[in-house]
């Protein structure tokens, strides 16, 4: 295992790349449909901060990025980051998808929109954000490849539609064998779910395509995005869209890694339960107006509110009880930070709220401070990127 | 010449936390976690501390380490671990060893090497002599 000394020279390589860059006027276009207009870019300001993201679809493969992975292979989003030229470039999709029959005239149409599909003997598979934009037309739900952090037992066709959303994000490997740092949750407290089973069959395909597959904790990746001033200890809360993935980490030690399976989709589907209302439209509402800062409204932001404080309250108890029951922690003399990534860790006052629920636990460790990570959405991306930059030397 | 630290854990999250706080405090450490191999590195490598951590053993590698412990006669011995498994290195006819309780504190055992060296350099045991016979057998593998 690398340590912190290491991950610091990662570190040290992605902040020296340095200097604004210009815009990446390929990028965002070809995917398509509602999650494209999520472009954001970022100059490269900052020591330590260096991550500027871009977003764009399959084709204009000449000019992509490469060298090592970091990929997050999330409930919701995937999302890749590997360092190109004078900036890091991470890319993400929705992980969903929606099938039509397939017929001729649907094919035409597909590749004229220079929608994100494949095929099998009987069906189109559409992926990605253009799947959304094919349920919003048909007023239907996309499907998920995964549930609650793992490969969805519904769903047989899952891990082709992850391996299909991967290659329109990721380019093969120039060099076989490239290191591809991969996200996996921590063991579920009191749910289910297989680690080892996920684990493997991801890694699985991905060796198939030519890298060297390494798995990170989702919670440890976030400790090493967020964490490098702080030698790497802390806490790396990643709150995303099925699970909460938590690590404690110690000089850049994974000592306790654990999740709880909920997150934003709970959210979604415990309000849209409460107040009558599908799980699709709370999702919006949530996360184009949410605001945790002020009293509810509303009978949505009121339920909002309720399940936002459910799963802190959740997470913040599990935490404790977690650190209580191990003695894996070794003696730590100064107080140290929380940081949250993750969607749902978005909204405005979500770290306050965090940070308030905190101060009426008794939590066996003494925290300093309780902080949102840079850049949410693309935080276990870019951990899993300073990981694969390390390994691969 | 730096103090040389072998840290012998079956736990390896264990033995590279205590590594990495000791390399950070300039001691030069090895790390190993093949418990009942743990003879012949003492010999190949001639350290001034061992450390043997006692977590995650099975009783075959505790019983091990108590004779190892035994047999060493200049290095300073550190067991660490659960009150009650540390208790098996303490007795009258075992040789006095340092024992630090869990929860695992790598600060502190950084602190008690450099105490108990440096009280071991004063009383002479190692002196310059001593060290450069030392150095000499550990380069030539003689000891
Ligand atoms: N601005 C926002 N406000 C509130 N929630 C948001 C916002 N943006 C995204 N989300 C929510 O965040 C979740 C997705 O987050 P993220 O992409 O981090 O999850 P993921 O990594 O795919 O999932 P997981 O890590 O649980 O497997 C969704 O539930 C989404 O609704
Ligand atoms: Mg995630």
């Amino acid at each position: 295992m690398a340590d912190a000394k290491d991950y610091d020279n990662a570190q040290e390589e992605l902040s020296t790349l340095g200097g604004l860059h210009p815009t990446d006027k390929t990028a965002a276009s070809a995917a398509g449909g509602t999650e494209a207009g999520r472009q954001v870019k970022k100059p490269v300001a900052t020591l330590k901060n260096p991550i500027v993201n871009a977003e764009r679809g399959t084709g204009d493969d000449g000019d992509r990025p490469t060298g090592p992975v970091g990929l997050d292979i999330g409930t919701s989003h995937i999302v890749a980051a590997q360092n190109k030229r004078n900036y890091v470039h991470s890319v993400q999709d929705l992980n969903a998808f929606f099938t039509v029959p397939n017929e001729k005239f649907a094919k035409d149409i597909l590749s004229q929109k220079k929608i994100k599909f494949y095929e099998n003997a009987h069906e189109y598979y559409i992926i990605g954000s253009s799947a959304q934009s094919f349920a919003n037309m048909f007023n239907m739900n996309t499907r998920r490849p995964m549930k609650d952090g793992f490969l969805s037992q519904k769903e047989h066709v899952g891990l082709s539609v992850i391996e299909a959303i991967v290659g329109s994000l990721v380019q093969k490997p120039k060099n076989f064998g490239e290191v591809l740092c991969f996200s996996v949750p921590g063991e579920p407290f009191g749910g289910s779910g297989s680690i080892v089973y996920h684990e493997s069959v991801i890694k699985g395909f991905l060796e198939g395509s030519g890298y060297t597959p390494i798995p990170i904790n989702e919670g440890m990746a976030t400790v090493l995005s967020e964490l490098s001033d702080d030698d790497y200890t802390g806490i790396g809360i990643s709150m995303g869209g099925g699970m909460c993935n938590v690590c404690l980490s110690y000089l850049s030690f994974p000592v306790v890694t654990f999740s709880i399976q909920m997150a934003g989709d709970y959210i979604d589907a415990m309000v849209g339960k409460t107040v009558g209302e599908p799980a699709a439209r709370i999702k919006a509402i949530k996360e184009e107006e949410l605001d945790l800062s002020h009293g509810p409204k509303d009978r949505v932001s009121t339920a909002l509110h309720i399940f936002y404080d459910e799963i802190i309250l959740k997470l913040l108890d599990s935490l404790r009880r977690v650190i209580i029951s191990t003695d894996k922690i070794p003696k730590i003399s100064t107080p140290i930070p929380i940081v949250l990534s993750g969607g749902t860790a978005m909204p405005t006052g979500c770290k306050d709220k965090f940070e308030a629920m905190l101060k009426t636990i008794d939590m066996p460790v003494e925290i300093s401070e309780v902080r949102l990570a840079e850049d949410p959405l693309n935080t276990t991306a870019k951990g899993a990127l300073i990981m694969a930059m390390t390994e691969a030397g | 010449m730096s103090t040389r630290v072998l840290v012998f854990s079956a736990d390896e999250l264990r033995g590279k936390i205590i590594r990495k706080v000791l390399d950070r405090n300039g001691l030069e450490c090895m790390f190993f976690n093949r418990i009942l191999e743990t003879g012949d590195d003492i010999v190949q490598h001639s350290p001034d501390v061992v450390i043997v951590d006692t977590e995650s053993c099975y009783p075959e590698e505790i019983n091990h380490l108590r004779n190892i412990c035994q047999t060493l006669k200049h290095e300073v011995v550190i067991v660490l671990g659960r009150e009650t498994v540390i208790d098996r290195f303490k007795g009258p006819r075992m040789r006095k060893v340092l024992c630090l309780f869990d929860p695992l504190d790598p600060e502190l055992i950084a602190v008690k090497i450099k105490e108990t060296v440096s009280q071991k350099e004063k009383k002479g045991k190692l002196t310059g002599g001593d060290m450069l016979e030392k150095t000499l057998k550990h380069l030539l593998h003689l000891n």
